[in-house]
Order: structure tokens, then C-alpha cells, then sequence
């Protein structure tokens, strides 16, 4: 068992605007393709999905889904030696096959479904995987793991891997739009709601299921909706999640049991049973698909926390960078951020002082979050560890102050007002944070910790084969790289 | 490192331990030595019933389905096996395909007050890993009647009546897990961690009444064993996961039970002793104005010639589940097995329950009496409550009441044939039955279940 490691250093972060990101203003707007007004919404979820082309998405969204490939099998590198992933991995090793799907870093095989939940819960075990925006959704460890097996197991092209995964994120998070989850009379994370709609779209789509068939698997993927928000996230959680969808989707194709096609909107639905009511915007929402391409709303991390934090720590490590503040001349830190619909449970968790019994106990807090910062001048896996008992780091949090203010339209919003002991006030402000992950970095993080399991030469292959996704013949090939060889066993 | 709080780190000293971990410390306490005679017996009994309705299923194309997807997911032999099914498969499949089987026509058994498809989510799951963990009998034993206790413990009273879920689908995970933990014979620490993650796969809406599915059960045991496998590789789930303001109780069920007694309540009142099969298809919840209604037709000759108004009066709870109460047309099968006038119009037009009618039930002369039966809902405390009361073209009136009922014991051989014959050898199901009537001294189980199977030469013969 090792601990998490620093990575992606020197990659650089971008503060932005949410208005000026260019990945959601230039949004397709020429395939929206139109559903039946009056057919269930199931059904026009799967005929959205079935008629959405590679051609139909823009060059920056195919970007996307290849980097977000390239960043969640990083992170399966890196999550492969952790508890989370030993325990997964002495549970599936006796169900291994000599056929099925790859397993990432392993020699054995396993069911498509069991490799899902095996790959995502080593993309998932260092908790930096991607989230997306303002749906709070961990959507590529549902997407890619059942991509990635399913792709491989019917010899899929890269650019029906990349359709596949793209109406994954969009499908998922265009549903949570409609209703949070954190914000319903009895909360929960959004993933547990609407997690199961990920895995089931890839699938469906990869399995080439007609409208029918893929609309079933929409009642399977209401059903599956599973999870307690109580005490943390329960390891594998998320795994769970992934083998039980994909193992929905498997039966959908072969028949399956005939689920109501008005799980998602029924009087005994999903939104009524989640959230007491079916929000008036949903139509619209379903309506819109195709035109917001939500896998650009899913950010990467750079540091340990929940993604909520992103924003306003970034934020204060520009004002520290600037000012050079320390803990020694900071009076006062001011953290505002929009009017979110937490919880008064989640508002707490954000709002702890501690004292923390792990890194996961400090995970949703923001002033542990800031006075990491502040004291040690950046985040990164190791400073989030080292400094729980640090008592300058609790000085630090007691500095801080947290604010929610109405009238921000961006999701992450956040402002830091710092005021210094000698009475200066420092203040800045972003809508988001957008981290670049260009195609020089790819191989990079690939290497940092896929190294110790591959050889380079399959590394270089796994990049360029991602890097040239959509004309890859058979994904086969691309997972072919992820099984170490001999010499590294 | 782990996710959650670990349930070993904590000290209680302060306050009462959490419920998963009083959970896991009665269910590997238990002894067989400790459950009454009825209980086993019973056990014994259920697990005939639902091996019996694996063959029955296994007839079915859903059943076939069902098999066909398990081996076309092993690929390659595994340790379990697969009842009515030459080869063998994984624990998990086998559970899968198992559960499918026992529920593709629609019965099995169901306790009471819980509502929850106890045999069902017990068997299944209990069957494959007794059979991979090479268990004695007498650990299947304690493992199912433990299985159904906490099933039915944890269901509060009125839950199983108002749930916004049926009540199996959160709940349902947790009777396969304690089988499962309880076989695998996991630590106290680490059953209740099974629990945690058996509340954590907690899934499944109420949409769609009509169409309850078949395989929802093979998943849910899929998530039990899987549940019980995770917590003995050392996976951890949040300390409070049931009681916790963020619990399953809290987000699933919308209100607390009262831990203590909860607690208290275990081992007594056995809850396997609470539960019913069903000889016919449909809601369990109609078999007490079923039988009502079978007994009157029985004993005065009535008909649907001379039955002019059928009156039945029933809980009030029953007006969340319409489908039961419909008096048709009927959009689905389904639908039409869960209507109590229904099957009390093809009572009285056959004088018994042909299930040949299923097939047709919105045939003219069946909606015809379904016109004739009025529900009447009231407050009651006993969910399973009917008053039937039967008038005669003539004005005369016969009425019955009751609040339970209790099939007949199974004749264990006849009741394996019925549809097992077609896949196993008549003498094979009667060592079957005879070693289940002695199981508390089978000594593996993994003897006992390929049984259930025929040779790869006789199946590849059919």
C-alpha cells in the first residue's frame, strides 16, 4: 500500500471566466437532433443517442474525451497500488478468465462487467477524478471503464469509443441538471442518482442497441441508482456503481426484464422518488441535448479535495503568489462563494475546522483546503497528508471566514478577500478554474506512473493511439497496451 | 487509507456501538443449537419450495434467459452450480441465474408484516457460496434463518406498507449479505462492514408495478455476495451507515428505527416463521382473500352464474398498490396476476385457480366478473386483513374473514418432479430432498447441491 503521490507538477493552472471558457461557448449547435416531443423520456433519450454521429461533434469535444482517457488512466497508474484497488483486486483475482476484458496493469481477464468495476475503482482510488460542472457528477470512472471493455470486447472503433463516451457525459449530466441531488429534502451525492444513465448510455451505444432496447436500459439504469450518502464515501463505491450498470446494460442486450418506460419521468420515477417531484425544466432539458456537450463541463484535479474547493484555493495561491502572503502577515481570509444548495450537513463538511482523523476527514474542508496553502504555498497530494496535525495549518484555518453570496450565475464561483496585518485588502475573484491539459502533457503523465507497470514502448503506443483515437480500427489494440508485459509482472 | 470511517478504530466505550456492528455481532453469534426446531424445520421446507421453482423457471424462456447469460459471462467453468443446468459457473452467476429462476414465474416466498421476498434473497446467494466455501448444512441452516431474521428485523412494521419503494429493494440486499458473511464466516467487524455495503447497493423505484422485474432479484444477490467478499478483502463502510442522519434509514426509508429495539427483537418471533409461499401467481398480499374466496366457492357451490356482487374489503394501504385492486382490462399479465378481482373472477368461473387463465385475462367473460367485485378500503391494523363477502342473484349472502394463511406442507418429492423431471433424474431429486430433510448433518453442501443438475451427457441429450 503506498500513499498518494504528487502528480502532475509543472502542468500550470488557468484561472478563468466561466463566460470567456471557449470549450462551452462553441458548442455544436448542428446536431441536435430532435426528439419525439411526446414519447417517453426514455425513449428520447435513446433515439438522441442513437442518432448522434462522429461527425456531429466538434473537434474540441473529441479533444476532450481522448484527454480525459489519457488523464483517468493516469490515474488508474497511480490508484493500482492503493488499499481501494488491493482489496478489488483480491476480490476479482479468483474470478479471473483467460478471456474477457483487460484489466489495467494485470494478466488476467475478467467479464466485462467485473473488469468495469475493477478499472474504475483504480481510477478512482487517489480521488482525483474528473468532476463535471454544475451536475457534481464523478462521471469518467462510470464512462471508461465500461467503454473501455466493451469497446475491446466487440472490436469497436476509436471513433465509436469517442461517440460512445461523449453521450455518456452527456446523457448523465443533462439528467442532473434537472434536480441536485445535495440540494433534495433527504441529499445525496449526484452520482448516486443519476450514475447509473453513464455507464448504460456507453454501452448501449457500443452494443448498437436500438431505441427500444437502449430505452429498457434506461429503466435499468433508474433502477440501479444506488447508495448511502452517510460518513464518506464507502470504498469501491463507485466501482459498484460501474459493474452493476454495465452488467444492466449486458442483459438489456440480451432482452432483459421490461421496465417501465416512464422510470424516468412516472409518478413512482426517479425524480419522484429522489426528489418528491419532476422538475418542470426536464423536457427542455431532454430537448437540449446535443447542444451543451457536457463533457466540457468536467474538470480535472490537481490536488486532493472536493472539487467545490478548486476555485477559491486557486484563487488564494494567485493572491499568494502575488502578495506573497504567508501566515505570518495574513490578518484575515474571506472566502465568499455563490449561493450553492448545499445542504446544512454539506455546509458543515465544507465549513470544518477539524480536528481530522485523515485526509479524508479533511477532504470536503475549505479552510484546510486555504491554510494548506498559505502555510505551505501550494497543494499538492503529499502537503494535504502531511499537514493534518500541523499547527500552524490550524492557526491558519482559524483565519478563515466563509461567506455564500447570491447573484453569481457560475457554478464555481468563488472570491478571497485577504487582509493583511498591515491593513492592506487584497481581493480576487473567478468563475472557474480550467486546467490545461495539452497533448505535450499527455505522454508525461502516462509515464509518471505507468512506468512501474508498462514499458515504454507500450506507453508510447497507448498515447499515440489515444492521441489518434478516431482512426484506431479496433480499441482491442489500445488495451492490448494496458497488460504489462512478462518481463514486469 | 480508506474511504470511510473505519468501524474497528473507534471506541464505545462512551456510547452504544453502531447498529451495523450490534447487527454483526448477532448474526456470528448465532448457533443452531440455538433456533427453535420450527425454525429449521421451515428452513428446510423453503429451501425445497424455492429449489422447486427453479425448475419451474428454468422452464420458462425468462428462466433460460436467464442461464444463457450467466455462462455466456463465465466463459469458462467455475465453482457453483446452476440448478436445472449441466456445467458450472462463478459464485456470482450462479446466484444471478439461481434468483432468476426461483422468480420467473412470479412466485416464492414472502414474509410478513416486511413484505420482502425473503427466500428469494436469501437462497440464491446462500446456495452458491455454501457450495464454494464447501459449508456443512448445518452452517447453510443457521445462515438462512439468520438471513430471513435480519431481513424481516430490519424492515420497520409499517415500512413494508408505505415504502415509496417495495420494500425488497432496499432491504433486499442485506439477506443475501448476512447469508453470505455468515457462510464466508467473516468477523464481526467485518460482517458489519457486508451490511454497510449491503446498505450501500440499496436499489430500485417503484415505477412500473406492472412490470415488476425478474432479474432485479439477480442483481440484488449479485450485490450480496459481492458485498461479503469486499468486506472480507478488508473494505470499509461509514460507521453509521444505517442509523446516520445521512443513513440508509434517513435517505431510503424516511424515518429511524429505534436501535435498541431492534436489537432486542432479534432471535425472537422467528421471522422465518412469518413466511408464505405462494401456490399461484401473483401478490402475496392477495392470498388470504384468495383462499377466503376459494373457500367460499368451495363450500356453498358458488359460481359465476349465481355470484351477483362480490364485496371485499381490504387495508387501506392497498391504495398505493392499484395494480392489486384493478378490475381490469389488464394492459399486462402481470398486472392482471396482481389484481385480487381477477383471480377471484377465474375462481368463479373454474372453481378454482387455472393458470392457463394468466395467458388471456382480459377474455369477455373474465371482465365481466371483475365488474361484479367492489373493493372496499379501511384501516386495519394487519395488512394481510379480508372480509369477502359473496351475494347470490337471489339475495342471499356468504361472507369470510380472515387475516392469514398457511399452505399445506409440500410433498418435498413431488413438488422437485413436478418440473424438475425434465432436467434431473426422479432419484436424484429424491436424494436431494432426503438429504435436505437430514441437512443439519450433511457435511458439504457442495454434495449436496449438484444434485440440482444434470450430467453434461444427459443434458446434451435433451
Amino acid at each position: 500500500m503506498i500513499d498518494r503521490r504528487t502528480v502532475l507538477k509543472g502542468l500550470g493552472v488557468t484561472l478563468a471566466h466561466i463566460g470567456s471558457a471557449p470549450a462551452l461557448a462553441s458548442a455544436n449547435e448542428a446536431t441536435t437532433p430532435v426528439p419525439t416531443p411526446s414519447a417517453p423520456m426514455s425513449v428520447r433519450l435513446a433515439e438522441f443517442v442513437r442518432r448522434v454521429r462522429f461527425e456531429d461533434l466538434p473537434p474540441e469535444v473529441v479533444e476532450k474525451a481522448k484527454a480525459q482517457l489519457v488523464y483517468h488512466l493516469g490515474l488508474a497508474f497511480n490508484g493500482i497500488a492503493m488499499q481501494e484497488s488491493v482489496e478489488a483486486r483480491t476480490v476479482m483475482q479468483p474470478l479471473a478468465k483467460t478471456r474477457g476484458a483487460t484489466v489495467i496493469g494485470e494478466h488476467f481477464r475478467l467479464p466485462i462487467a467485473e473488469a468495469a468495476f475493477y478499472n474504475s475503482t483504480l481510477m478512482r482510488a487517489v480521488w482525483r477524478d474528473d468532476v463535471t460542472w454544475p451536475t457534481g457528477i464523478h462521471a469518467g470512472i462510470l464512462i471508461y471503464p465500461p467503454g473501455l471493455g466493451l469497446a475491446e470486447a466487440r472490436h469497436a472503433s476509436g471513433r465509436e469509443l469517442l461517440v460512445a463516451v461523449v453521450l455518456g457525459y452527456e446523457v448523465m449530466c443533462t439528467l442532473a441538471r434537472a434536480a441536485d441531488p445535495w440540494a433534495a429534502a433527504q441529499p445525496r451525492r449526484p452520482s448516486m442518482v443519476y450514475g447509473g444513465y453513464g455507464p448504460i448510455t456507453v454501452a448501449g451505444r457500443l452494443m448498437n442497441l436500438d431505441v427500444a432496447r437502449l430505452a429498457n436500459g434506461y429503466g435499468y439504469a433508474a433502477n440501479v441508482a444506488m447508495g448511502v450518502p452517510q460518513g464518506g464515501q464507502t470504498t469501491q463505491y463507485y466501482g459498484l456503481l460501474c459493474r452493476n450498470a454495465t452488467f444492466s446494460a449486458e442483459l438489456a442486450e440480451v432482452g432483459g426484464a421490461p421496465y417501465s418506460p416512464y422510470t424516468i419521468e412516472g409518478s413512482a420515477g426517479l425524480y419522484q422518488s429522489f426528489f418528491g417531484e419532476v422538475p418542470a425544466n426536464l423536457p427542455s432539458l431532454i430537448a437540449s441535448l446535443g447542444s451543451r456537450w457536457e463533457i466540457l463541463t468536467a474538470a480535472q484535479k490537481r490536488f486532493p479535495g472536493t472539487g467545490q474547493n478548486t476555485v477559491p484555493t486557486e484563487v488564494l495561491k494567485a493572491l499568494i503568489g502575488e502578495a506573497h502572503l504567508t501566515p505570518e502577515n495574513v490578518a484575515r481570509i474571506d472566502a465568499i462563494t455563490g449561493a450553492v444548495t448545499d445542504s446544512p450537513e454539506r455546509k458543515k463538511e465544507l465549513a470544518s475546522l477539524g480536528p481530522f482523523r485523515d485526509w479524508v476527514d479533511a477532504w470536503s474542508s475549505l479552510p484546510y483546503s486555504l491554510a494548506v496553502v498559505l502555510v505551505a504555498g501550494n497543494l499538492d497530494p503529499a502537503g494535504y497528508q502531511a499537514n493534518l496535525e500541523n499547527p500552524r495549518v490550524t492557526a491558519a484555518m482559524r483565519l478563515v471566514h466563509l461567506h455564500t453570496e447570491s447573484g453569481h450565475d457560475a457554478p464555481r464561483y468563488a472570491r478571497i478577500e485577504v487582509t493583511t496585518r498591515d491593513g492592506r485588502r487584497l481581493v480576487r475573484d473567478s468563475d472557474n478554474v480550467v486546467y490545461p491539459f495539452p497533448r505535450e502533457a499527455w505522454g508525461p503523465w502516462l509515464r509518471q506512473d505507468g512506468s512501474r507497470i508498462l514499458a515504454d514502448d507500450q506507453l508510447l503506443a497507448l498515447e499515440r493511439l489515444i492521441a489518434d483515437l478516431e482512426h484506431v480500427e479496433d480499441v482491442a489494440t489500445l488495451t492490448a497496451t494496458l497488460i504489462p508485459p512478462k518481463t514486469h509482472a | 487509507m480508506s474511504a470511510a470511517i473505519p468501524l474497528f478504530d473507534v471506541g464505545w466505550a462512551a456510547s452504544p456501538p453502531p447498529l451495523a456492528r450490534r447487527l454483526a455481532d448477532y448474526i456470528c453469534g448465532v448457533k443452531l443449537m440455538d433456533l427453535p426446531r420450527a425454525s429449521i424445520e421451515r428452513a428446510k421446507e423453503e429451501l425445497l419450495y424455492h429449489v422447486g421453482l427453479a425448475f419451474s423457471g428454468a422452464k420458462t424462456t425468462v428462466g433460460r434467459q436467464a442461464v444463457e447469460f450467466a455462462y455466456s459471462l463465465t466463459r469458462c467453468p467455475g465453482p457453483s452450480t446452476v440448478i436445472s443446468h449441466a456445467g458450472r459457473v462463478g459464485m456470482v452467476e450462479a446466484a444471478f441465474a439461481n434468483a432468476s429462476t426461483v422468480r420467473a414465474l412470479g412466485f416464492d416466498d414472502v414474509l410478513f408484516p416486511s413484505a420482502t421476498h425473503a427466500g428469494l434473497l436469501t437462497y440464491p446467494a446462500a446456495l452458491a457460496v455454501a457450495e464454494q466455501q464447501h459449508s456443512s448444512g448445518a452452517e447453510l441452516l443457521v445462515a438462512v434463518v439468520t438471513a430471513y431474521e435480519i431481513l424481516g428485523k430490519l424492515v420497520l412494521d409499517e415500512d413494508g406498507r408505505r415504502a415509496p419503494r417495495r420494500p425488497s429493494m432496499p432491504f433486499g440486499p442485506f439477506a443475501g449479505a448476512t447469508a453470505a458473511a455468515r457462510l464466508m464466516k467473516l468477523s464481526p467487524t467485518q460482517t458489519a462492514n457486508a451490511l454497510g455495503y449491503a446498505a450501500d447497493s440499496a436499489m430500485g423505484l417503484k415505477e412500473g408495478n406492472e412490470q415488476q422485474p425478474t432479474d432485479v432479484y439477480g442483481l440484488i444477490a449479485r450485490h450480496a455476495i459481492m458485498a461479503s467478499l469486499l468486506a472480507q478483502a478488508g473494505g470499509e463502510t461509514a460507521l453509521s451507515i444505517l442509523e446516520g442522519k445521512y443513513g440508509f434509514y434517513a435517505t431510503l426509508i424516511g424515518r429511524q428505527p429505534d436501535p435498541q429495539a431492534l436489537i432486542a427483537r432479534l432471535g425472537h418471533d422467528p421471522e422465518i416463521l412469518r413466511v408464505t409461499q405462494k401456490r399461484f401467481p401473483g401478490t402475496a398480499m392477495n392470498i388470504v382473500p384468495v383462499e377466503l374466496v376459494l373457500d367460499l366457492v368451495r363450500s356453498y357451490g358458488l359460481s359465476a352464474s349465481n355470484v351477483a356482487r362480490i364485496d371485499i374489503e381490504l387495508p387501506d394501504d392497498r391504495k398505493t398498490f392499484e395494480d392489486s385492486i384493478a378490475t381490469g382490462p389488464y394492459p399486462t399479465r402481470t398486472q392482471a396476476e396482481s389484481s385480487l378481482p381477477f383471480q377471484t373472477a377465474i375462481i368463479l368461473l373454474d372453481g378454482h385457480i387455472d393458470f392457463l387463465r394468466y395467458d388471456n385475462p382480459n377474455s369477455p367473460d373474465i371482465l365481466a366478473v371483475t365488474k361484479r367485485v367492489h373493493i372496499h378500503l379501511a384501516p386495519h391494523a394487519d395488512s394481510r386483513y379480508a372480509r369477502v363477502s359473496m351475494t347470490t342473484g337471489e339475495g342471499r349472502s356468504f361472507i369470510r374473514e380472515g387475516d392469514t394463511y398457511t399452505f399445506p406442507p409440500l410433498n418435498a418429492v413431488e413438488w422437485l418432479a413436478k418440473d424438475g423431471v425434465t432436467f434431473v433424474p426422479r432419484e436424484q431429486l429424491e436424494r436431494f430432498a432426503a438429504s435436505v430433510r437430514d441437512l443439519e448433518n450433511v457435511q458439504d453442501v457442495a454434495d449436496l447441491v449438484p444434485l440440482l443438475a444434470p450430467s453434461p451427457a444427459a443434458q446434451s441429450s435433451w
